[in-house]
C-alpha cells in the first residue's frame, strides 16, 4: 500500500513546528535546532512542501548589518489546516482553524 | 528586490558555486537560503555539517528535474532494458540454460540489452541537457 504524501517522521516534525509557531515566520537554522533535523533533511522537506502549496516563503526585509538576508517559512491556510489534521491526538488545539495573518513576526 | 538571492559571506566558497550551478535554476533560492543561515551558526564542525546540506538539496532539485525531462515512456524503457540486462547477463554468467533456452542466447539478449540501456541513457541524458539549457537561454549562447 503506497504510504501517504509527507507522513515521515521527519516531516511530521517539520509540520509540527511550523504549526505550532503560527502565524511568526521562521527561520532554517531555528527548524533545525526544534526539530533536531540537519540542514540536508530539513531543506528537501521545505522544498518538497513549498512545491506542495503548503509552505510560504520570502527573503527577510530588514538585514542585520554586515549579514545576509534570511528565508523566511510559515505554513500555508491548507497546509496549516493538513499539519492540524495530522496532529497527535492531544494535541489538536494548535492551529485547526486558523488562516495565516497577512503579517506574521519573525521568529 | 526581496525574492533575489542574498549576497552571502560564503558566496565564494567552492561549495556554494558548485551547488548553485548543479542545482536547476528556479531552485537555486533553496542554496541560497541554505547559506544564507550560516553566518548564524557557530563552530566550525557545525558550520560544515551545515554547509553539506547542499548536497541532498541539489540531488533532489536535479534528480527531480532529470525525472520531470525525461518522459515516462524512455523511463519504463530504460527500467525494462536494465531488467532484461541483469537477468539475461546473470543466467549466461551462470551458465542456466532456463526452459531448455542455451545460455548463449541469454549471453546475445545480455548484450543487446546493455547496447539498448547506452541508447537510452544517452537519449535520456541528451533531453535532460536540452531541457536545462531551454530553461537557461543564457548557458545555451555561451554553449554557441
Amino acid at each position: 500500500m503506497p504510504r501517504a504524501a509527507n507522513s515521515s517522521r521527519q516531516t511530521q516534525a517539520v509540520l509540527q513546528a511550523l504549526l505550532a509557531s503560527m502565524p511568526r515566520w521562521r527561520h532554517g537554522y531555528h527548524l533545525s535546532q526544534e526539530t533536531q533535523l540537519k540542514s540536508g533533511t530539513l531543506y528537501p522537506i521545505l522544498l518538497r512542501l513549498q512545491r506542495q502549496g503548503w509552505l510560504d516563503e520570502q527573503w527577510e526585509e530588514e538585514i542585520a548589518p554586515g549579514r545576509p538576508r534570511r528565508h523566511l517559512y510559515r505554513l500555508t491556510a491548507p497546509g496549516a489546516a493538513e499539519a492540524a489534521r495530522r496532529q497527535p491526538v492531544g494535541r489538536r488545539d494548535h492551529g485547526a482553524a486558523f488562516l495565516p495573518a497577512a503579517e506574521g513576526e519573525i521568529e | 528586490m526581496i525574492d533575489k538571492a542574498p549576497p552571502t559571506p560564503t558566496a565564494g566558497s567552492l561549495l556554494y558555486r558548485a551547488a548553485r550551478a548543479l542545482c536547476p535554476r528556479g531552485d537555486r533560492v533553496w542554496i541560497d537560503a541554505l547559506f544564507a543561515e550560516l553566518p548564524r551558526i557557530h563552530g566550525r564542525r557545525a558550520r560544515a555539517s551545515w554547509m553539506l546540506g547542499a548536497l541532498p538539496v541539489v540531488a533532489s532539485t536535479s534528480m527531480a528535474a532529470a525525472a520531470i525531462s525525461v518522459p515516462g515512456k524512455l523511463r519504463w524503457a530504460l527500467l525494462a532494458c536494465f531488467a532484461v540486462l541483469l537477468l539475461s547477463g546473470g543466467n549466461a554468467y551462470y551458465g542456466y540454460e532456463l526452459a531448455g533456452i542455451d545460455d548463449d542466447a541469454f549471453l546475445a539478449t545480455a548484450l543487446a540489452a546493455a547496447a539498448a540501456s547506452i541508447a537510452l541513457t544517452a537519449l535520456s541524458a541528451r533531453r535532460v541537457i536540452a531541457r536545462s539549457y531551454a530553461a537557461d537561454p543564457a548557458a545555451a549562447w555561451r554553449r554557441r
